[in-house]
């Protein structure tokens, strides 16, 4: 049996992976695709975590988060194509009209 | 005596059906109704005075009671009149003096646009003042001593496209209003120390009160006396309250109300004479008052100005006479006067009437011809005033005079004989100035119609005759109509009232008067303005006739002061008060603009502070702890 | 009966939605008059055989906590009540509103008040004391002068900041009961027999009576009110001045006193002080203002200070005479602002040095507003006199210097008052372009509307025992409350029984 040890640690670099994703890029389908990252890597640490000490609690949290998920990028997306449409390109860095 | 009501009811039919129904019944319909509830109201009135006659002295007081006003814990009162010789006499002075008055005006006004809202006032007027000397407890004293007053505030401002008469009115009320105040504090009083405010209740328990209570009550009542009867330094409203229409100064600035004071003190005699000090205060200041306005009134030109100090004076006299517990010569002097002094102001009215409004004495002279009845009438009632022998003013005058004298208030007394010789000098400058002479003004002056020479030749009648209702040494009727009142509760009657008249005494005033006379004739008989001045009189003169600057002195201390406390508080209000409101509102909005920056818009920016702010949370738990 | 009284405006409210626009007005009108009709129908059951509530309807409502549906209707409440109805009554036909939105927030905002004059449960009060600040919201944001929406948020704000204290007060009240009872309740005759701690009762006042004195309004907390009582169209400025702030004067009577009676005491010469202060400076204020409507509204300050002072006093003809002067002031606040609203349509101005000369053009509307102004200043005689006597008097007896001071407020009241009436009055005619101030004469459906008003003017001045003698036993009650817990020096005065 693998440790969980190595579970948490391709979760902790999965998740590291996504946050500099997040952060470093521009575009936003790209940061999407990098929030997803975090939250697989999240998901994974739960399972690994309900294997070790079996308790149920942990795969309803997986699921969970794969519903919210699910539905976070379904309307992220929606949002994008919009903007997409009014812009013609998207770049985070140049949708600040909610700025203080 | 239920039914003395219907003397009240009479003039409120009266005034509202002027108010309401005047424009639609047109201008005749409407005198006649409004004169006609006068009329009506003098023989209800006459009507209750004989009964009381039929009855033996000591029945003649009845207290007949209509509806529980309120019931809120101590305050408890019911509404009701008292009919004793006091109240007829007065609603017998209104309402007749009114009637005439009333009948007078038909004529005085029949070519102003507001005909109909005068007679409605009027009459309110009526229904105040009768309500004032009627009730029968200290609140409905003050709901028709506010009434009065609200009457004449009304009638002061008539005319009131005036700033001047605006002015004045707005004056009358507020110290009217001040004197108000004065009654409403000893009600207050009345109601924490004895719990009752009816007069019998009051009257029956002053012995319990304390003798700084009494002081109190006295003095605050006289407060509101002096307000309404132009007592020094109150006075300063009723010259200002001329601005009215003529008839209007006749019927309250001169005959009843400005009287209300000396029914008061006279109705609250119990009071008064537990109170020694307040009594004492009354008297010294009704005789500095009648001195002190009987010397303005040398100097002024405005023929209704000089009776009203007139009147200022006498009824500064009045005050001497209950001041010292002389109440039934009180009464009878102001019942005198309100013949001698409507009569003058409507003299006065007939006369500003003929020559086109003007008021100036200056501008007129040798009217005596042109208006013979309005001069004949005017000569009775200027005797009458100034006290000439034989006629009513003498009598009543002379009254109080022997009555302080025989009192021991020398000193009083003094003041008193020095005024008649200052009286008898301005009413006959102004009647020299006026009548003698030749014409000065312009136009063609003309005698009034009937129905304002009419009310003159009764009043006359009255200034005439009227003072032999007591004559000193003989008979006095008027006083022992009013005994029994006096009669009812401890301090009512002055032992001096019995004593011998005083002859010596009598005879020295009227030879004071005489001089007065002559020296009026000296310098005004041929009716000649004089300007110049011999050059110590200089000064003097101009105080006088700058009405010894008190009215300037009052603006500034009160006048002056409050506008300018107000507008410094307003100022307050919108600085400070809403500033510290809006000052927090501000620093609420300064604290989101300071912190509004943090939100760049730089969506990578917001991640960057997340996971820095997770990392250090995660930092801190495993780290501290 | 009870609660068709609070329905009936909601369901006229409801019935204005389905009906067109132009039917409005007359429509809310005659739902209003039918209110007023069912209060006066109501009289009979306000009057029961102890000191408590003539009728008293509870039905379950959050029954968790132990809130009740419960309305109660006792002689205070009634005579609130009347002047709740007939106040709204006219008003709300007073001028055509722009559209039905109007009337339907001005009848929510009547039987809102309603609600808070009946509630039997602090819940409930607490309810409808909140929901009534929406109506009265919308109605100055949307409908009042050009500043309206600065107005209407300061009003908003400072609405609520307060009533989140007086609501935790309300949850404190509640579970108090449950700590002393064994079940949460909320009804305010239960919560006035817990005895509460001194330190508890003290703060637990405080923020009930924040929330009330911001609402009279009282210094220095008024400063909401010179902006929207000018901005705000002259019907809702009335139901401002002349209802909503009765609600918080009522409250102190049916909510602080009976239930905290010794933090009352203890706080009666705090609030003795700001009502002196409000007296004095209100009176002052409104002697130095130029636009006649903050005259009134500073009028009100002054004349609702006073009737602070009278329940301060703590001493039952001091209560009495407060009960009394809310109704007066109801009516005769009512009157002047409606009738100067009239001046103020008719003239196309507010501004005092600009109006002039009513009486040579209106000699009915300015008789008709002298009547009002001279109410308003206490002419004896007229209603305004006996509250102010009566209120005076229980003053003097409890704390002569504080009626020594108050008495100022009369002679200034008179100053002010005429000030007001002969700049609109006197003087010459003036009139500012494009009004029609060629005809200012009320019409004669406003002298009928504004008649009612008149009248009670002077019914009222020669017969306030109609008043007293209804509010009388519960007053009795609120001030036995307070007496019977009388603890220290300040205890309530006795008085001079009269025979």
């Amino acid at each position: 049996m693998v440790p969980i040890g190595y579970y948490l640690v391709l979760s902790a670099v999965l998740f590291v992976i996504g946050g500099v994703g997040v952060l470093a890029r521009r575009n936003p389908l790209q940061m999407f695709m990098a929030v997803e990252l975090m939250w697989n890597a999240v998901n994974l640490s739960f399972v690994a975590f309900a294997r070790q000490y079996l308790d149920m609690a942990g795969h309803i949290f997986v699921f969970l988060v794969i519903t919210v998920a699910a539905a976070e990028v379904a309307i992220g997306l929606a949002i994008i194509v919009m903007v997409f449409r009014k812009r013609e390109h998207v770049d985070v860095d140049d949708l600040s009209l909610m700025k203080g | 005596m239920q039914d003395a009501i219907v003397i009240l009811l009479l003039p409120a039919l009266g005034s509202l059906i002027a108010a309401v129904l005047g424009k639609s019944i047109g201008r005749k319909a409407t005198a006649y109704v409004t004169v006609g509830a006068m009329g009506a109201a003098f023989l209800w009135a006459f009507s209750v005075f004989w009964r009381l006659l039929q009855l033996p002295a000591a029945q003649r007081s009845f207290d007949p009671v209509y509806w529980q006003w309120i019931h809120a814990g101590a305050l408890k009162l019911q509404f009701g009149l008292l009919i004793d010789p006091l109240s007829t006499t007065f609603f017998l002075i209104v309402t007749f003096v009114g009637f005439l008055i009333h009948l007078y005006s038909v004529g005085y006004m029949h070519e102003d646009d507001n005909f109909q809202r005068f007679f409605s006032y009027l009459n309110l007027f009526a229904l105040a003042m009768l309500l004032l000397v009627s009730a029968d407890n200290f609140v409905f004293l003050l709901v028709g001593w506010g009434g009065v007053g609200l009457a004449s505030y009304l009638l002061i401002g008539f005319w009131h496209t005036r700033p001047s008469a605006v002015q004045a009115a707005r004056k009358a009320l507020v110290v009217n209003v001040a004197g108000d105040v004065g009654i409403m504090l000893a009600i207050f009083i009345l109601v924490m120390t004895l719990g009752r405010l009816n007069y019998a209740g009051v009257f029956s328990h002053v012995s319990s009160l304390s003798a700084f209570q009494v002081e109190l009550i006295a003095f605050l009542l006289y407060l509101g006396a002096a307000a309404k009867s132009a007592q020094f330094p109150l006075h300063v409203w009723l010259p200002d309250a001329m601005e009215g229409p003529t008839p209007v100064s006749a019927l309250i600035h001169a005959a009843t109300m400005v009287t209300a004071g000396v029914y008061l003190v006279a109705r609250a005699y119990p009071i008064f004479h537990a109170a020694p000090i307040a009594a004492e205060w009354i008297a010294g200041i009704g005789a500095f008052t009648a001195l002190f306005a009987a010397t303005i009134a040398i100097t002024q030109n405005d023929i209704k100005r000089v009776i009203a100090y007139s009147t200022v004076s006498q009824l500064g006299y009045m005050f001497l006479a209950v001041g010292i517990g002389a109440f039934a010569a009180g009464i009878f002097h102001l019942t005198m006067h309100a013949f001698f002094k409507a009569l003058l102001f409507l003299a006065a009215g007939s006369v500003i009437h003929a020559v086109s409004g003007e008021q100036d004495m200056r501008k007129m002279g040798g009217l005596k011809k042109l208006l013979p009845i309005t001069y004949w009438t005017m000569l009775i009632g200027a005797a009458s005033n100034a006290g000439v022998p034989l006629f009513a003013g003498f009598f009543s005058k002379d009254e109080i005079l022997g009555q302080a004298l025989a009192s021991g208030h020398f000193w009083l007394w003094l003041v008193g004989v020095v005024t008649a010789f200052f009286t008898a000098l301005y009413i006959f400058r102004l009647i020299f100035l006026t009548f003698h002479g030749t014409y000065r003004g312009e136009g063609h002056p003309h005698e009034s119609p009937k129905v304002m020479t009419i009310p003159l030749i009764v009043l006359a009648v009255g200034a005439l005759f009227g003072g032999y209702l007591n004559v000193p040494g003989a008979w006095s009727l008027f006083d022992n109509w009013l005994a029994p009142v006096f009669a009812r509760y401890p301090g009512g009657t002055i032992a001096a009232a019995s004593a011998a008249p005083n002859w010596g005494a009598m005879a020295l005033t009227a030879v004071l008067v005489l001089v007065g006379i002559y020296v009026a004739w000296l310098y005004f008989g041929r009716g000649e303005v004089r300007t110049e001045l011999p050059e110590g009189a200089r000064g003097v003169h101009k105080v006088l006739y700058n009405k010894y600057y008190i009215d300037e002195i009052g603006h500034a201390a009160l006048v002056w002061t409050s506008d300018h406390l107000a507008i410094v508080l307003d100022l307050f209000d919108r600085v400070v008060v809403d500033g510290i409101v809006m000052g927090i509102a501000a620093l609420v909005k300064a604290w989101g603009e300071a912190l509004a920056p943090l939100q760049d818009g730089f969506l990578r920016r917001y991640g960057l502070a997340v996971l820095i702010g997770g990392v250090a949370i995660v930092a801190y738990l495993t780290l501290v702890q | 009966m009870l609660e068709v009284v609070f329905f009936l405006p909601v369901l006229g409210a409801l019935l204005l939605l389905l009906l067109p626009a132009k039917a409005a007005r007359w429509t809310a009108f005659g739902v209003a008059v039918l209110t007023f009709l069912l209060t006066l129908y109501l009289i009979p059951a306000a009057y029961g055989h102890g000191t408590g509530y003539g009728t008293l309807i509870s039905v379950p409502w959050i029954s968790a906590w132990g809130v009740n549906w419960a309305l109660g209707l006792d002689g205070l409440a009634l005579v609130l009540l009347i002047l709740t109805t007939v106040v709204s009554a006219v008003a709300i036909a007073w001028t055509p509103a722009r559209d039905r939105t109007y009337y339907v927030l001005f009848l929510l905002l009547e039987a809102t008040a309603i609600g808070v004059f009946l509630a039997a449960d602090l819940f409930v009060f607490y309810v409808f004391w909140e929901a009534m600040i929406i109506p009265a919201y919308i109605l100055i944001a949307s409908y009042g002068g050009p500043r309206r929406q600065r107005a209407a948020i300061k009003f908003l704000i400072y609405s609520l900041v307060p009533s989140l204290l007086m609501l935790a007060a309300v949850v404190v009240l509640g579970y108090e009961a449950f700590l002393q009872l064994g079940h949460w309740s909320f009804s305010i005759a239960t919560l006035s027999h817990l005895s509460l701690p001194v330190s508890m009762q003290m703060w637990l006042f405080a923020a009930f009576a924040l929330a009330f004195l911001v609402k009279i309004p009282t210094f220095p907390f008024h400063s909401w009110m010179p902006e929207a009582y000018a901005e705000a169209p002259a019907p809702v400025t009335t139901m401002l001045s002349s209802v909503l702030s009765k609600t918080a004067l009522y409250a102190f009577l049916r909510i602080a006193l009976p239930i905290m009676p010794t933090a009352a005491q203890r706080f009666a010469p705090v609030l003795g002080v700001l009502a002196l202060i409000s007296i004095l400076y209100g009176a002052f204020v409104a002697l130095a203002q130029r636009d006649g409507k903050l005259v009134i509204g500073y009028s009100s300050l002054s004349h609702l200070g006073l009737v602070l002072l009278g329940i301060a006093a703590l001493s039952y003809t001091g209560l009495q005479g407060a009960v009394l002067q809310m109704f007066n002031h109801g009516i005769y606040a009512a009157g002047l602002f409606l009738l100067f609203g009239l001046v103020e349509e008719r003239l196309g101005t507010r501004d005092l040095e600009a109006l002039g000369g009513l009486e040579a053009r209106g000699p009915i509307l300015a008789g008709l507003f002298l009547i009002a102004v001279l109410t308003g200043l206490g002419l004896p005689g007229l209603q305004g006199f006996a509250g102010e006597l009566t209120l005076l008097t229980g003053i003097y007896m409890a704390h002569a210097a504080w009626a020594w001071i108050a008495v100022i407020s009369v002679i200034l009241s008179a100053a002010y008052f005429i000030r007001l009436f002969q700049k609109v009055a006197h003087g010459t005619p003036r009139a500012v372009d494009g009004a029609p101030g060629d005809r200012p004469e009320i019409k004669g459906g406003q002298i009928a509307l504004i008649a009612p008003l008149i009248l009670a003017m002077v019914f009222f001045g020669l017969y306030p025992a109609a008043i007293t003698k209804t509010i009388g036993p519960a007053l009795t009650h609120v001030s036995q409350s307070v007496r019977t817990t009388a603890q220290g020096p300040s205890a309530v005065t006795s008085e001079v029984q009269v025979k």
